[in-house]
């Protein structure tokens, strides 16, 4: 044991009524190093024993006052010298009947004089570490006491931290709430002063103004519209992630299927065709899957090429949960030995115009677009929400696409989606 | 047409606290075929006090469909929504309930305490005419109400 604690000297109680037998036992415990008390009679041991604790006691049997039996019982029945060894010293007593009462008193020796003072020594060393060691246990016993009523303490002081923080998160939530309710209730208020004022004044002079002023009318209500279209679309990428609904049995196939219904018009005016593999089902929100589907097909279909009927297809393919960063080599076809945590990659394939590279992180960003509203409509925020619900899903996404040669949106989604924990790369 | 309210002067209580949706509102009733009366109030204090007949509203006409706003100053579109349904002199007036909300909670709170419908006001000028020329077909043409008691 690494000696890191000053243990002071140990005290070694020596009782004998001689003189000359104290002087002996000193001289031959000298060497110990250790402090030595003398007591000569019973009632003086007595007074040293309550002032101080000893690492060994060394007792006469025959004293004055009272013998050292009887001193050794008071010990033995006080918790504080319950334990203290005790080694008899004597000339006179050398029958089996002192001995073995002094061993039923837990004495750990009885010496008959004379003895080999070399023995007497060693026995008091081996006594006196014991006596040490025990001291540095108990040190070491409180000290890990300590560090354990510090950590209680941190673990109370950062369980406070956490407390706040969440009421903090929760009060911050309700605010967003509150701010959304307002955005939605408060700010169309005034947009449709705007353009409804505008129109009338538009139908009440129909005819009378000329062209330039029906152009600015025109173009005021439009943005007023695209306003409302904006705030709408903000709203709604706040909900995502907000919403407590739990996951639940998703099959992907019916998902799409609600997607392309909601995309009918579009599908059927772009003629385009869509395609997928067998879809898997999944543990997910139901109505974010369908959005999910419905931005990333919808998007597809509008950014198709000029002339040419855009064609999608989307796959699904099993992944183990190590896999499930965009980083990762993904292994191919692995359908055995899947764990629990395992989880899907998806991809939807489209034959338009692509992305050139350096904007494939942008446009996961919100109200970010890289077209002219004149070129392409839309609000700027479709992916931005994808990747939110995504990432709601504890999922990634991300765009693989040459300028000019199509695109393929894939997302990953963990088999036990979760609402938190993002895979980490 | 044979409808019997038809016949007469039609009253219609608006609580709208925004100026402007009430103008549209009137732009959009100066259209309508029926003899309309449209009264706005501003708040939900007044819109009781006017239901009621109190103070300066002594001699206001029980009117035959009210359309009302969920956030309004002073009381709110929702305590006036549970105040006129549970008396009984005004519950079986129709409340169309008519805002810019589109929550789930606030529709699901208005037919909790009994809204007669539940809309949400459109930003473009003719699709806000449009839903309330339907409002008024539907609530003040095609249904039958109660002959008024007052």
């Amino acid at each position: 044991m690494p000696d890191r604690y000053q243990i002071p000297p140990a005290s070694i109680l020596l009782v004998d009524d001689d003189p000359g037998n104290l002087l002996a036992l000193q001289t031959v415990l000298l060497d110990l190093r250790q402090t030595l008390v003398s007591a000569s009679s019973g009632r003086e041991a007595l007074r040293c024993l309550l002032k101080q604790r000893f690492a060994v006691i060394l007792l006469d049997v025959n004293l004055p006052d009272m013998d050292g039996f009887e001193i050794a019982q008071m010990l033995r029945e006080r918790e504080e010298s319950k334990d203290v060894p005790i080694i008899f010293v004597t000339g006179a007593y050398k029958d089996i009947e002192h001995i073995s009462h002094a061993y039923k008193l837990k004495a750990v020796d009885y010496l008959i004089k004379p003895f080999a003072p070399e023995i007497l020594r060693t026995k008091v060393a081996v006594l006196v570490e014991l006596h040490q060691n025990n001291l540095r246990l108990q040190e070491q016993a409180e000290l890990l006491r300590q560090s354990e009523l510090h950590l209680e303490k941190l673990v109370k002081e950062r369980t406070e931290k956490l407390n706040q923080a969440i009421a903090e998160l929760a009060r911050s939530n309700a605010e967003l709430e509150q701010f959304a309710y307002v955005a939605s209730h408060d700010l169309q208020e005034p947009l449709r002063a705007i353009s409804g004022y505008l129109q009338i004044i538009e139908r009440r002079h129909k005819g009378k103004l000329d062209a330039e002023t029906d152009r600015f009318i025109t173009g005021a209500v439009e943005g007023a519209g695209r306003m409302k279209a904006m705030i709408d679309a903000l709203l709604n990428y706040s909900r995502v992630g907000r919403r407590d609904v739990p996951f639940g049995l998703v099959e992907c196939s019916s998902v799409l299927e609600q997607a392309l219904q909601n995309l009918r018009v579009a599908v059927e005016e772009s003629g385009a065709t869509v395609t997928h593999d067998p879809l898997p089902p999944l543990m997910a929100d139901n109505i974010q899957m369908v959005q999910l589907f419905q931005n990333l097909v919808g998007n597809a279909i509008k950014f198709h090429k000029p002339g040419k009927p855009p064609q999608i297809h989307i796959s699904a393919k099993r992944l183990p949960s190590s896999a499930l960063s965009p980083d990762s080599a993904l292994p191919e076809g692995e359908e055995l030995g899947v764990r629990e945590d395992d989880g899907w990659l998806f991809a939807v394939s489209d034959n338009g115009i692509g992305i050139e590279p350096q904007y494939a992180g942008r446009i996961f960003q919100i109200f970010q677009r890289l077209h002219t509203r004149q070129e392409y409509p839309g609000t700027g925020i479709g992916l931005a929400v994808c990747r939110k619900i995504i990432e709601h899903h504890g999922g990634k996404i991300w765009v693989e696409s040459e300028f000019g040669k199509g695109a393929t949106f894939l997302f990953t989604i963990p088999e036990k989606g979760t609402a938190t924990d993002g895979q980490s790369e | 047409m044979d409808n019997p309210n038809n016949s007469r002067q039609i009253e219609i209580l608006m609580v709208e606290d925004s100026t402007s949706d009430a103008d549209l509102t009137i732009h959009a009733m100066e259209e309508s075929k029926l003899l309309l009366n449209l009264n706005v109030v501003t708040d939900g204090v007044e819109a009781l006090a006017y239901l009621r007949r109190e103070g300066r509203y002594a001699s206001a006409p029980r009117p035959d469909l009210i359309l009302l706003d969920l956030n309004l100053p002073k009381k709110d579109g929702r305590a006036v929504l549970a105040e006129v349904k549970t008396d009984n002199d005004l519950k079986n007036i129709p409340v169309v309930v008519l805002t810019t909300s589109q929550a789930d909670e606030d529709i699901a709170r208005a037919y909790a305490l009994h809204a007669n419908a539940y809309i949400a006001k459109p930003v473009d000028l003719n699709q806000f005419i449009r839903v309330v020329n339907i409002i008024e077909d539907f609530w003040l043409t095609v249904v039958k109400l109660p002959r008024g008691c007052s």
